[in-house]
């Protein structure tokens, strides 16, 4: 498999092209997932939290690059495993007042409110199962634009419909679909 | 109404040049249905994020699973490999408890010796006379039947039961006797004989002793047949202990 730079990575992570996307995942799961399971193994984590962490830190990465919300100031390998490592200190602070660190890998210091944003709450969890509760193809077409942030007309291709207007049709008769069960639910959102 | 659902689409996500941005804002402020409608919008933003995030780490599941695969990075297993070995382990201890089960199991049934010791209780019973010459071989034999000297007694008797088709008790104290020496064949053939007797009285001790032969000789498919009339019959001689060792076996 070609390897590409770190820039190829963010512009690849950053594209409409979902193998593209799938490679530079897969790039940063063989350079960059050891050190973290390092990290967290040698810091009283097993193995599956090692797993669970990385994939939070995948996620919050890909959803910052996507929003357009990160520019690194390091390298990628850096800033995963300091994102990282803020994320395991959270879990074993709460495990412990004063959690005691074995550092393992350089790391830079993340602002406070970082990791903030990227915080899911209970009234998200709640507007989740009503998306759920929406057929395959809206949660689809509303994920891929929501969520991946493609373009209708990416939408359009990923979805097979005939051109970026049948998409723009379907997604809008899904968040009407979507907002009416929110009407329904409205004393729960208390919006 | 789509120009306006466009509009705070673009707003939500970013996409607006800073000027329809800050015109936008301006808008929010002084249209509450507007900013009463992006934030159900922006809910529902919030809700994907959710949805999206699961679908992407199914995403990240499988490519992890391809990386693995290709060997790329450390030997630690993958999550769902761990999980497998968990399983395995799990499984073969799951085997192992039924296998100890089972040996339990088997040793409560193909153990028949350890139930034959706790059900057995010597039949009480006085081999007198019927008539005048046999007073001493019926008094030598009550004696040894007391003394539980069963060789003596069946010694004594070899040959000879057959002359004594009127004394019930005998043949009863000899099957218990051929039952305690373990020679259950001759226990089994004395007892039935006994069994299908005029002697309706010993009927069911009989049964009841032939069922503890076939118990001793680790026939318990037998021995359960033996019983079953003994159970089944609420007023017969060791109905409750029949009922009692059919629910042990």
């Amino acid at each position: 498999m070609n390897e590409h730079s770190e820039q190829t990575l963010l512009a690849m992570l950053r594209g409409d092209e979902q193998r593209q996307i799938d490679q530079a995942l897969s790039q940063l799961y063989r350079h960059y997932y050891e050190p973290v399971q390092q990290l967290i193994l040698k810091n009283s984590g097993t193995a599956d939290e090692a797993d669970d962490i990385f994939q939070e830190v995948l996620w919050a990465f890909y959803t910052q690059l996507r929003s357009g919300k990160l520019t690194l100031q390091c390298t990628i390998k850096t800033y995963l495993y300091s994102v990282a490592r803020n994320m395991w200190l959270n879990e074993l602070r709460k495990r412990s007042n004063k959690p005691d660190m074995v550092e393992t890998d350089e790391f830079i210091v993340l602002e406070e409110n970082h990791l903030a944003t990227m915080m899911l709450t209970e009234r998200n969890q709640e507007m989740a199962k009503l998306i759920r509760s929406l057929g395959e193809q809206c949660q689809e077409i509303l994920t891929y634009f929501y969520f991946d942030r493609f373009r209708m007309k990416k939408v359009a291709a990923l979805m097979g419909f005939a051109n970026e207007q049948v998409a723009k049709n379907k997604k809008s008769k899904c968040l009407k679909k979507l907002k009416a069960l929110v009407q329904e639910k409205r004393h729960r959102f208390q919006l | 109404m789509k120009d306006k659902e466009k509009k705070i689409d673009d707003f939500l996500l970013d996409r607006l040049p800073e000027a329809e941005k800050a015109a936008f804002e301006a808008a929010l402020a002084a249209d509450a249905d507007l900013s009463a409608k992006v934030k159900v919008q922006e809910e529902i933003i919030g809700g994907l994020a959710v949805v999206g995030r699961d679908q992407f780490k199914e995403r990240l599941r499988r490519i992890q699973a391809e990386v693995r695969a290709e060997g790329d990075v450390s030997a630690v297993p993958l999550k769902e490999e761990r999980s497998r070995r968990w399983m395995l382990w799990a499984g073969l201890l799951a085997l192992g408890l039924l296998l100890t089960l089972l040996w339990l199991t088997r040793t409560k049934t193909v153990e028949p010796a350890v139930i034959y010791a706790d059900v057995f209780e010597v039949y009480d019973i006085s081999i007198s006379q019927r008539d005048p010459s046999e007073r001493d071989l019926m008094e030598e034999l009550d004696a040894y039947y007391r003394n539980r000297e069963y060789d003596r007694f069946i010694t004594r008797l070899d040959g000879q039961e057959g002359l004594y088709p009127h004394h019930p008790e005998l043949y009863l104290s000899l099957g218990i006797s051929y039952l305690e020496t373990n020679q259950l064949e001759k226990a089994d053939e004395v007892l039935l004989t006994l069994e299908n007797s005029e002697y309706q009285a010993y009927k069911d001790h009989a049964r009841w002793y032939r069922a503890l032969a076939a118990l001793k000789g680790k026939d318990i498919d037998k021995t359960k047949l033996l019983l079953e009339d003994l159970v089944n019959d609420t007023g017969a001689d060791h109905h409750q202990e029949a009922k009692r060792l059919t629910q042990r076996l």
